[in-house]
């Protein structure tokens, strides 16, 4: 492969899968919604 | 029939209903439109519109059609004609009949669709008792492909095949929908995206361990990724990764909307709208991309491989790739458990946002006209039965592209511009911007409401301009058609997507009737 579309898919696919883990951590460590907010409705 | 405001179904867990909108997002155009778009656009320069068109087009409007969503169903509406009506506090008559376009859009795009989701698990089928096995050059696959889109063709793989799946995948698609968010849509996800994501990297495994033989896989890779430096400087390399956006997120379409409108007023939409979109985007980058052009190069070379990307999506996906698991080393039956995971992934890639689809067109008629909803699944599947009917009959005449193109490509750039410019401007981006972070556990960074506001639109009216200047006269006149005789064909399909917009807002008229009245 040449250089630079190994630095273009490690790049692209580093960036993507980065966003994807943090959003994945970020949801199975956030607390569940207060259990009033249906009421609010 | 009644209009009152229905207790509102929720979504059974968060997880689910970030699977139900990945399983929105991922779609065929991960796998097949995706790798394609950036062979055929600079390869890893593509990359750089693509992500651009991320941040400033998909990610806003994302978090805008979530934020939408959640509004009109805290309002008791999941369908975007309600959704508009009360964006603008209803006040302005015309937002709900403007917002029928994000229920015939989904539905129209749903028929087109759902025929092709079908062809997937007809060749899962057919890969497992391996009736295309010994067709092993392009042109006798290619004759194999079209032998089973054609309703006329006698062959035992042929014509009424077609048919029986598409009935199979339709009936399937009114059973999950009928079963409703929790029971229906979310445990389909819950049951279909990690089989999905297992099946891509078990392929992936498959492709990059590849023999060399016209080419070797690092030789597949190189052709997406390596750069063109020149196509940066080419509007249409922009142009086609803003499209590719439109395509791979399924913003512009109003299914995000009705699914959003499940969740309760402070639930989060920015985290979660987020990862909805980044679990697309590893679908699509590093699952999509690695798969069918990298194999491709490895059996037809690079010279073979780009004529494969030109001549389309289902060139690549099911001719090109139907000859590929044929040539797998080892033996046969392993090169029809390849075929069967890759069809079937596409399937399942497929019927996830065919669920989607149908979404608000279910919403509508269950919120607005007061349908059960077991009712509306049932109206839905005729609907897609009897409109599927026309393009299984009449697919070689080219009706299929048209409904897709005005729907599926077209539509959503228009209906997008609607759509922001409603929330940012008559609704408010300061009033937006709050809505959007009640219960968020995530906060968008400021530079979002500028771009929410001004870059997002100017962006998507420069789309629309260059379509104005460019397009617009040959594709209205239908210039560009090559053979005439399937112009009163394609007239017919235009016709009859007009009068299902006529439907839509007839509907909307008596459901806002039926509404005002009770009221009174």
């Amino acid at each position: 492969m040449e250089p630079f579309a190994i630095l273009f898919m490690t790049f692209s696919m580093s960036c993507v899968t980065l966003l994807a883990g943090y959003c994945l951590y970020r949801i199975l460590t956030s607390p569940p919604p207060a259990a009033d907010d249906e009421a609010d409705d | 029939m009644s209009v009152e405001l229905h207790s509102r179904e929720r979504w059974g867990t968060r997880i689910g209903l970030v699977l139900a909108m990945a399983g929105n997002a991922v779609g065929l155009g991960n796998f097949l439109r995706f790798p394609v778009q950036a062979a055929q656009n600079g390869g890893g320069t593509f990359m750089i519109p693509y992500f651009i068109s991320f941040l400033l087009l998909g990610i806003p409007l994302m978090w805008i059609e979530w934020g939408i969503g959640r509004y009109g169903g805290t309002h008791g509406h999941g369908s975007v004609p309600g959704m508009f009506d009360v964006l603008t506090d209803r006040k302005k008559k015309w937002a709900k009949y403007v917002g029928i376009a994000g229920v015939v859009g989904p539905l129209v795009v749903f028929i087109v669709y759902t025929y092709t989701v079908s062809w997937m698990l007809g060749f899962s089928f057919l890969s497992l008792i391996g009736s295309y096995f010994g067709k092993d050059n392009l042109e006798e696959m290619g004759g194999f492909l079209s032998s089973y889109q054609d309703i006329t063709s006698t062959s035992s793989t042929g014509g009424l095949l077609a048919l029986v799946f598409f009935l199979i995948t339709m009936a399937f698609l009114v059973w999950v929908l009928s079963r409703g968010i929790s029971r229906g849509i979310e445990k389909l996800a819950l049951i279909g995206m990690p089989i999905l994501f297992v099946f891509a990297f078990l392929l992936l495994a498959r492709v990059l361990t590849l023999p060399p033989m016209e080419a070797s896989p690092a030789d597949g890779l190189n052709f997406i990724w390596n750069p063109d430096w020149a196509k940066l400087a080419d509007a249409r390399v922009w142009l086609a990764a803003a499209g590719q956006m439109f395509f791979t997120l399924s913003v512009g379409m109003g299914s995000i909307q009705t699914y959003a409108s499940f969740l309760r007023k402070k639930d989060d939409v920015t985290l979660t709208g987020l990862s909805t979109a980044a679990t697309n985007e590893f679908a699509e980058v590093v699952l999509g991309g690695t798969i069918a052009i990298p194999a491709a190069v490895v059996f037809f070379g690079v010279a073979g491989a780009t004529a494969l990307a030109n001549g389309g999506a289902y060139d690549l996906g099911v001719v090109a790739m139907g000859v590929v698991f044929q040539g797998l080393p080892g033996p046969e039956v392993l090169g029809r458990v390849a075929a069967f995971l890759w069809f079937f992934l596409l399937f399942i890639a497929g019927i996830t946002s065919s669920v989607a689809l149908a979404s608000p067109t279910i919403a509508f008629l269950q919120e607005e006209l007061g349908f059960t909803r077991k009712n509306a699944a049932r109206i839905i599947g005729m609907l897609g039965l009897g409109l599927g009917m026309f393009h299984v009959l009449f697919y070689h005449k080219g009706v299929h592209q048209e409904w897709d193109y005005w729907a599926g490509t077209f539509g959503l750039v228009v209906f997008a511009t609607i759509e922001i410019i409603l929330f940012s401007f008559v609704f408010g981006i300061n009033r937006g911007w709050d809505e959007l972070h009640k219960g968020a556990d995530l906060q968008i960074p400021n530079i979002y409401k500028f771009i929410m506001k001004w870059v997002t639109p100017l962006f998507l009216l420069i789309l629309l301009t260059w379509w104005g200047m460019t397009q617009a006269i040959d594709v209205l006149l239908m210039k560009n058609v090559t053979d005439a005789s399937t112009i009163p064909y394609l007239w017919v399909s235009r016709l009859l997507l007009l009068a299902l917009v006529g439907a839509g807002l007839i509907l909307v008229r008596k459901a806002w009737s039926k509404r005002t009245r009770i009221a009174d």
